[in-house]
């Protein structure tokens, strides 16, 4: 899960880019309304947890501008505003859940997963494909009863993968939700990655669609695609 | 009891007691004058009887035929004429019943069986006259005369009682339609009180009035938005604290130690937040004890900047002389100071300078603390709301309460890029003085 963090206290962000590493998500983090805007218009992200106070411009206003763009991206809010009025006002200006500072960070978590979940459209935690289990709470992957482990890219680029249930993703794509906005990337990363996917979970989990990006491939079946 | 009903008790006494006295006084001017004519009619009818007398050639003679016939037995003035041997010459019907034998000469009244009579009695050549009048009758004309008076004069009254009522009912209308709009106002309702066309004397009431909702309101939203931004500064590092605790909980070695040292920072935060707080409230409590002057200005410029996350981005411009000093005390001068200070290099673009700049003028000092804001406003179809000089946390509410306490003023206005200018208007300490 590829968030971008709103978020203009130093405190508060570092707290909540460790925390939510803990829970198997990447936290791209920004300070200002500006940046916010450029790194949504640069990067692709899962989901975007937006602090109101913003030092350029009120969260809410940043909100709305984005969803008068048609930006659908899942938004939490997370403030310390807490009267009812603000509440609805953030809620009507577009966002999908409102968190209360301080939080319990597994909440926040479930909670941003939960988001992730609906924007899937998908209603249980765990995500099936085939005999493959994806477990994004707990972090795990199984195929038919077997654990596999991943490193933390392969899980960014498999959840990614599931959660675009079939689309074609294309390089950029992938390559924002392994690697963010921060880090330097070399040309064949990504390929690396896919290549240890398909080698734990089979060639066929990631289709290559040539000259446009990679897709989900056919459910993985344990008999046909990976020799037990 | 309302003010209505005190108004109309107060006039209505006021009414009765005066128009009683008048027409108690009235009636006894009235009866004795009455008394005095019933007198006169009595001495006047004696004098005539004198005069009938006196024209009788050689007087009266006691064997004369026949009696005066003046009046009926029991209605108008009896009359008798003696000799002064007491020889009745000539009476009205009964009256020699009625009449004393030897009444006082002039007024006088006597029961006389059963019957009150007022007499005048007079001697006039060998004769005594003697005239009388019933006081049943005289009693009789007073209490008519009374209930002449009285029947106008109750309805006069009665009258003018209504009409009191009515005038205190209309000339108290605008109070009551006041009282009306009060009453049904909810606690929390503030807006200004619109009551049309109200009287001249009822106008400052109303003006003080509206001038009060204004500031209760202008103080509850204040309050208000105090409360907010204390929650949030210290939501905030609770904030920090919780989520670097749970982190602490999770991983170890230097991951640990790296999430227990942002906690720690963020306890420091708290600390700071609570110690403002705190020195608030004893400037609510005692604002004289905080206002001992004074402080040279390059001790409370040096004293804010002291430690100061971003210091390098203030550009100091001093236009007085460094010992210039101010009447405060310093912990207030630099932590006011600072605050503005923090707030201007938080809120605008960490690229920008923040300008300090310092002089003084007619027995003031003005350190004002210039930002050049986010400078964004041009870039594609964003716009963001203009920022407001007193929106931004906790530190404004305490500058203005370090103000209040020392005759200070903070003014904060939009500068022409952008920006925010914040002026701290202090008082300068008069020269000799420690």
């Amino acid at each position: 899960m590829n968030v971008l963090l709103v978020e203009d206290d130093d405190l508060v962000a570092s707290g909540l880019e460790a925390g939510l590493a803990l829970h198997h998500c990447r936290v791209d983090r920004v300070v200002s309304a500006r940046e916010a805007r450029q790194a949504l218009e640069q990067f692709g992200f899962d989901l975007v947890v937006l602090d109101l106070g913003l030092p350029d411009a009120d969260g809410l206003q940043l909100l709305r501008f984005w969803r008068d763009r048609g930006v659908e991206l899942p938004v939490l809010i997370l403030t310390a505003r807490d009267d009812i009025q603000a509440r609805v006002a953030g809620l009507e200006a577009g966002a999908d859940d409102y968190v209360l500072k301080p939080f319990d960070l597994d909440e926040l978590a479930a909670r941003l997963r939960a988001l992730l979940r609906r924007s899937a459209g998908r209603a249980c935690t765990e995500i099936r494909h085939g005999d493959l289990r994806v477990n994004p709470s707990r972090g795990e992957v199984w195929l038919g009863d077997r654990p596999v482990g991943l490193s933390r890219r392969e899980w960014a680029l498999l959840e990614k993968l599931l959660n675009a249930r079939g689309a074609v993703l294309s390089d950029a794509q992938l390559r924002d939700a392994v690697y963010g906005m921060g880090d330097d990337v070399e040309s064949n990363a990504l390929n690396v990655h896919i290549y240890h996917l398909r080698r734990k979970l089979g060639k066929s989990v990631i289709l290559t669609e040539r000259g446009v990006g990679y897709r989900l491939g056919a459910p993985v079946r344990l008999n046909r695609d990976i020799s037990a | 009891m309302s003010l209505r009903n005190r108004l109309l008790l107060l006039l209505g006494c006021s009414f009765l007691l005066l128009w009683l006295s008048v027409a108690v006084l009235m009636y006894w001017h009235l009866s004795r004058q009455v008394g005095e004519a019933l007198d006169q009619r009595l001495a006047a009818s004696a004098d005539m009887v004198a005069g009938l007398v006196a024209q009788q050639p050689g007087g009266l003679l006691l064997e004369a035929p026949s009696r005066l016939q003046l009046s009926p037995d029991h209605e108008g003035v009896a009359c008798q004429v003696r000799t002064l041997s007491g020889a009745v010459v000539r009476e009205t019907v009964g009256a020699s019943v009625a009449l004393p034998e030897d009444p006082p000469p002039g007024f006088s009244t006597r029961e006389l069986e059963g019957e009150r009579w007022r007499l005048y009695s007079r001697i006039w050549n060998r004769h005594m006259i003697v005239t009388a009048d019933r006081m049943v009758e005289r009693e009789a004309l007073e209490r008519s005369i009374m209930l002449v008076m009285v029947v106008p004069f109750a309805l006069a009254l009665t009258g003018s009682l209504l009409v009191l009522w009515w005038g205190v009912r209309r000339g108290l209308r605008p109070l009551q339609n006041l009282s009306s709009e009060l009453r049904r106002r909810e606690p929390g309702m503030l807006e200004p009180l619109r009551l049309g066309p109200v009287p001249a004397e009822l106008s400052p009431v109303l003006a003080t009035l509206n001038r009060l909702l204004a500031r209760v309101s202008d103080t509850l939203k204040r309050e208000q938005r105090f409360a907010s931004q204390a929650a949030h500064e210290f939501r905030t590092p609770l904030t920090g604290i919780k989520t670097h605790l749970q982190v602490a909980r999770r991983v170890d070695g230097e991951a640990q130690q790296r999430a227990l040292a942002q906690a720690e920072q963020g306890v420091v935060r708290l600390q700071d937040v609570s110690e403002q707080l705190l020195l608030l409230a004893r400037l609510e409590l005692n604002p004289q004890d905080e206002c001992t002057p004074g402080v040279s200005v390059q001790q409370v410029v040096e004293g804010a900047m002291c430690d100061l996350s971003g210091r390098g981005r203030i550009d100091v411009r001093l236009e007085c002389s460094a010992d210039t000093e101010i009447a405060m005390p310093d912990t207030l001068a630099v932590i006011a100071l600072r605050n503005l200070l923090e707030n201007a290099l938080k809120y605008s673009d960490r690229l920008e300078p923040v300008a300090l700049h310092v002089s003084s003028r007619e027995g003031r000092v003005y350190l004002t603390v210039s930002d050049r804001g986010n400078r964004q406003v041009e870039e594609g179809d964003w716009t963001p709301a203009p920022r407001q000089p007193d929106s931004h946390g906790l530190g404004l509410a305490i500058v203005e309460s370090i103000l209040a306490c020392c005759r200070g003023r903070l003014i904060g206005v939009a500068n022409a890029v952008g920006g925010l200018d914040q002026r701290l208007d202090l008082p300068e300490q008069p020269a000799g003085r420690d």
